[in-house]
C-alpha cells in the first residue's frame, strides 16, 4: 500500500484508538414501540371479537370444516375453475390474435367482445345465461331440403352448471383476450419482420414466433387470472349450482349456523388461494417475471424459505 | 452533553479550521470492506477533489459525511461535531430523527441523477426544506429562493416542473436548493456524470462560482480538468483506501503511485 | 325498437332509481377504498414488522376471498357482533374494504417505486421522516398509481352490482326484478348493459383527468 505522505498532518494512532474505545448506543426509536404497542392493542381486541363471541362458533366452523357437502361444493368450485380456465384462455386466444389481426373487422370485433364481456358485472353475465331459456326456446339445426336435422330444447341443456360455464368461460376470455394481446405485443416486432423476410406465411408467424415468445408475458399474469376466476366462481351459487359457497348456505338454511359456514367458506378459499400463489411463484421465477399482485404473506414466506429475494438496494 | 467542536478538537487532535476530519474510516456492507480505514482533512473554505475508479469507495465516503450510511469503524467528523451522534464520555449516542435532520441540514449533498421533487415546481423544490426544516418565513424563503435562482442563472424558472429543464438546469436547480439551506459545506456526488457532455460546463461553471465565495466543497468527480481548475487537494481512492493525495496539479503533472498513474493515463 | 320501448318505459324510473344508488354507492365505497388504500399501503411499507404484518394479513384476506362471501359475513356478523346498520351501509363498508385492499396494492407498488435518490436528497436536505413520506414520497406514489388504480375502481363498480344479493336495489337489484316482472330479460339487461358502460366510462374518463392533471409536472413513467 503505497500511501504518499502531503504535508498535511497523518493520522497518530492514538486517534484511532481512542476512537475505537467509543461505544456506539443504538438510539431507542419510541415512536415504533408506541406503534407496536397500539397495533398489537387494537389487533388483540379485534380477535378476541371474533374469538369469543358465540355468534362465531368456531367449534361448529371446525366441525363442518370437512363435511361431505362441503367437500363436493369445494371440488365443484375447483372443477368450474379449470374448466372455464381452460376455456378462458382457448376463446382468450383466438379473440387477441384476432385483435392484432390486419383485418379491420376482425380487429373491431375482438375489440368489442372485450369490452362487452369485461364491461358487464359477471353476477349480471350468469343470470343473462341461465335464463336464456326465456329468451330461445330451442336450438335447432335446420338444413336447405334437407330439413330439420337436429333440434334441443333450451331447458334440456342449459343446466345450472353449464350455463355457468358458457358465462364464466366468456366473461373471463375478455380478460385472458386483453392478458394475450399485451404479450403479443411486447414480443418485438423485429421478430415477426425477421420471419417474415424469411418467408414465413402470418399463420406460422403467429403460431412458431410470436406466440411462443409471448408466453413469457403471458403467463405469470394468467396465474393472477386463475385466483381472480376462482373467487368469481363464487358467484355461480346465485344460479343454484352446488359450489362451495352454494353448499354452505344451504347448510346453514337448515341449521341456522351462518357465521360459522361462512368462515369455513372463507377459510377454504383462502388455502386453495395460498396454494395457487405457491404455483404461481414458481411460474414467475421461472419465467423470470414478477407481478404486482405478488408481495403476499405467502410469497413473502416463500421468498424467505427459499432464499429469492425481492430486488433490492444490495449496494 | 458534550460533541461540542472544542472538546472534539482537544480529545481528537481536530485541526483550528477543519470542516471535514476523517480518521480511520471503515465502512462495510455485510461482508464487504468498501472503506478500509480514510483519513481526510478538508480544511473551511477549500475544495477537496476525490477521483477513482467505479467501486472505490469514494461515493459511499461521501455519503458517510452526512450520515446516509453509518460508519462501521473510525471517527468522522464536520465542523468539529459528529453528524449522527452525540458523545458522552465513551459512549456514542446515536441522535435522534429530528435531531439528525437539523444537522444534515448543515450540510448540502449533490448527486448524479439531480434528484429534484418531481411534482414540485422550481420554487417549491427551492423552500421545501428552508420552510419545513428551517421554519423560515414563506415569503423570505422566496425571495431568498430567487436570489439564489438569479445566481445559478435560471430566475426565468421559477414556475417550471423539473422534467421541463434540461439535464444541465435539473442540476444547476439542485445546486440552489443546497444553498437555500446556507449549508457548511457541499458534497457532489459525481454531479456531472449523468449530463450529456454540452451541459457540463454550465454545472462546472456554478460550481466554480461557488468555490470563488469561499463554499468548502468535496467533490466526487471525473472531470480532472476541473479538479486541477479549483481543487486545493486532489485525493484518489482506490479499493477503499486513499492511495494518493496532494496538490493537484503537482499530482497530475508528477503522480507517484504507479496506480494513480494508470488511473489518470485513462481518464485524461 | 319502439316495442322495446314500450315494454320498458313504465320500468325506467324504477331502474333510475337502482341507477343512482349504484352511484351512490359506488361513489362512497371509492372513497373509502381510496382512505383505507392510501393508509393501508403507507402501514405496509412502515418500518415496523408488527405494524407491516398485520396490514399485509388484512390485504391478503380481503384479497384471496370472494368479496360474496364477505358481504354475506359483514351482513350475518355485524349484528352477531352488536353492529346493526343497514344493508346500504353495509355493502358500502364492505366494498371500501376489498377495494381498499385492492388499492393499498397499488399505492404500495407506487410508493416502493419511488426514486430512492429523491428520498436520499429529501434526507439530506434535512426534512424529518415524517415530512419526507407525507410531502415527497406519498404525493408522487399517488400521482403514479392513479393510471393502476383505474382499473382496481372500475372493477369495484363492477362488483357493486354483488351489493344486489343482500336485498339491495340497486342497478342489478331493479333490473332483476323488471327482468321477471316483464319477462323481457334480454332488453332488461341491454339497458342495464348500456348503464354499467356509461358509469365506467364515465369512470375512466374521470381518472383520466385526475392522472392529466397531477401528472402535468412529471414524466409518465415517474422518476427515471
Amino acid at each position: 500500500m503505497s500511501k504518499v505522505d502531503t504535508s498535511k498532518a497523518r493520522p497518530q494512532p492514538s486517534v484511532v484508538e481512542e476512537v475505537d474505545r467509543l461505544v456506539v448506543v443504538p438510539r431507542r426509536n419510541y415512536g415504533i414501540w408506541i406503534g407496536t404497542a397500539f397495533t398489537l392493542v387494537l389487533s388483540y381486541f379485534i380477535l378476541r371479537a371474533f374469538a369469543v363471541n358465540p355468534a362465531f362458533g368456531w367449534e361448529t366452523a371446525a366441525g363442518y370444516l370437512f363435511h361431505p357437502s362441503i367437500m363436493s361444493g369445494l371440488m365443484t368450485t375447483l372443477v368450474l375453475t379449470v374448466v372455464i380456465m381452460f376455456l378462458a384462455i382457448i376463446i382468450g386466444t383466438i379473440v387477441a390474435v384476432m385483435r392484432v389481426s390486419p383485418s379491420p373487422v376482425l380487429r373491431s370485433f375482438a375489440g368489442a367482445y372485450v369490452w362487452f364481456f369485461r364491461g358487464v358485472p359477471a353476477l349480471i353475465q350468469l343470470i343473462f345465461w341461465f335464463n336464456l331459456a326465456l329468451l330461445v326456446r330451442e336450438f335447432s339445426l335446420t338444413l336447405p331440403f334437407v330439413g330439420e336435422i337436429f333440434s334441443i330444447r333450451t331447458n334440456d341443456f342449459m343446466t345450472p352448471f353449464f350455463s355457468a360455464v358458457v358465462a364464466l368461460s366468456l366473461c373471463e376470455a375478455g380478460y385472458m383476450a386483453e392478458i394475450i394481446r399485451a404479450g403479443i405485443k411486447s414480443v418485438p416486432t423485429g421478430q415477426s419482420e425477421a420471419a417474415s423476410a424469411l418467408g414465413m406465411p402470418y399463420r406460422n408467424i403467429l403460431k412458431r414466433i410470436v406466440l411462443p415468445q409471448a408466453m413469457r408475458f403471458v403467463v405469470p399474469p394468467t396465474g393472477n387470472e386463475a385466483i381472480n376466476l376462482l373467487k368469481l366462481t363464487s358467484l355461480v351459487t346465485f344460479i343454484a349450482v352446488d359450489d362451495l359457497f352454494y353448499s354452505a348456505q344451504s347448510i346453514y338454511a337448515r341449521t341456522f349456523e351462518t357465521i360459522p359456514l361462512l368462515i369455513v367458506v372463507a377459510v377454504w378459499y383462502l388455502a386453495v388461494v395460498s396454494i395457487m400463489s405457491v404455483g404461481q411463484h414458481f411460474l414467475e421465477r421461472h419465467f423470470g417475471r414478477s407481478e404486482t399482485r405478488s408481495q403476499s404473506l405467502t410469497t413473502r414466506f416463500l421468498r424467505n424459505a427459499f432464499g429469492t429475494r425481492a430486488k433490492g438496494a444490495a449496494t | 452533553m458534550s460533541n461540542t467542536p472544542s472538546e472534539n478538537r482537544a480529545r481528537f487532535g481536530v485541526p483550528e479550521d477543519s470542516m471535514v476530519f476523517a480518521r480511520g474510516v471503515r465502512k462495510s456492507f455485510g461482508t464487504l470492506d468498501v472503506l478500509k480505514g480514510v483519513d481526510i482533512d478538508v480544511p473551511k473554505g477549500s475544495v477537496a477533489c476525490i477521483i477513482g475508479p467505479s467501486g472505490s469507495g469514494k461515493s459511499t465516503f461521501l455519503r458517510c459525511i452526512n450520515h446516509l450510511e453509518k460508519l462501521t469503524g473510525g471517527i468522522l467528523l464536520v465542523d468539529g461535531a459528529f453528524v449522527g451522534y452525540d458523545l458522552r464520555k465513551d459512549r456514542l449516542y446515536e441522535v435522534k430523527d429530528n435531531e439528525l435532520c437539523q444537522r444534515r441540514a448543515e450540510i448540502g449533498m449533490l448527486f448524479q441523477s439531480f434528484n429534484l421533487f418531481s411534482h414540485m415546481t422550481v420554487m417549491e423544490n427551492l423552500i421545501e426544506a428552508p420552510v419545513h426544516v428551517r421554519r423560515v418565513p414563506v415569503e423570505q424563503a422566496k425571495s431568498e429562493a430567487l436570489e439564489l435562482l438569479a445566481r445559478v442563472g435560471l430566475s426565468e424558472k421559477v414556475d417550471s416542473y423539473p422534467r421541463e429543464l434540461s439535464g444541465g438546469q435539473q442540476q444547476r436547480v439542485a445546486i440552489a436548493r443546497a444553498m437555500a439551506m446556507k449549508p457548511k459545506v457541499l458534497l457532489f456526488d459525481e454531479p456531472t456524470s449523468a449530463l450529456d457532455p454540452e451541459l457540463v460546463g454550465e454545472v462546472l461553471q456554478v460550481m466554480r462560482d461557488l468555490a470563488e465565495t469561499g463554499m468548502t466543497m468535496v467533490v466526487v468527480t471525473h472531470e480532472i480538468g476541473f479538479a486541477r481548475e479549483i481543487g486545493d487537494q486532489l485525493i484518489f481512492m482506490d479499493g477503499g483506501v486513499i492511495v494518493e493525495e496532494g496538490n493537484p496539479r503537482e499530482m497530475i503533472a508528477n503522480p507517484q503511485s504507479p496506480r494513480t498513474k494508470e488511473f489518470l493515463s485513462k481518464v485524461l | 325498437m319502439n316495442q322495446l320501448w314500450v315494454t320498458l318505459r313504465p320500468h325506467l324510473p324504477f331502474m333510475l332509481d337502482g341507477f343512482l344508488l349504484t352511484v351512490f354507492a359506488c361513489t362512497l365505497a371509492i372513497i373509502g377504498a381510496v382512505l383505507i388504500g392510501a393508509l393501508m399501503a403507507s402501514l405496509r411499507t412502515s418500518g415496523n414488522r408488527i405494524v407491516r404484518g398485520v396490514a399485509f394479513a388484512y390485504s391478503d384476506v380481503f384479497r384471496n376471498t370472494p368479496f360474496i362471501v364477505q358481504l354475506f359475513f359483514f351482513f350475518y356478523g355485524l349484528p352477531e357482533i352488536g353492529i346493526y346498520i343497514g344493508a346500504f351501509e353495509t355493502g358500502v363498508i364492505a366494498l371500501s374494504i376489498i377495494g381498499g385492499a385492492f388499492v393499498s396494492d397499488v399505492i404500495r407498488s407506487g410508493i416502493l417505486a419511488v426514486d430512492q435518490g429523491v428520498i436520499e436528497a429529501a434526507k439530506v436536505s434535512g426534512l424529518s421522516r415524517w415530512t419526507i413520506f407525507t410531502k415527497i414520497v406519498l404525493p408522487i406514489a399517488l400521482r403514479t398509481s392513479v393510471r393502476p388504480m383505474g382499473s382496481v375502481l372500475i372493477n369495484m363498480v363492477l362488483t357493486s352490482s354483488i351489493l344486489s344479493t343482500i336485498t339491495i336495489n340497486e342497478l342489478t337489484g331493479t333490473a332483476k326484478i323488471v327482468a321477471s316482472t316483464t319477462f323481457k330479460p334480454f332488453e332488461v339487461y341491454l339497458v342495464l348493459l348500456v348503464l354499467y358502460a356509461s358509469l365506467t366510462y364515465a369512470l375512466s374518463l374521470l381518472i383520466n383527468t385526475v392522472h392529466r392533471r397531477l401528472n402535468r409536472a412529471m414524466d409518465t413513467g415517474g422518476a427515471a
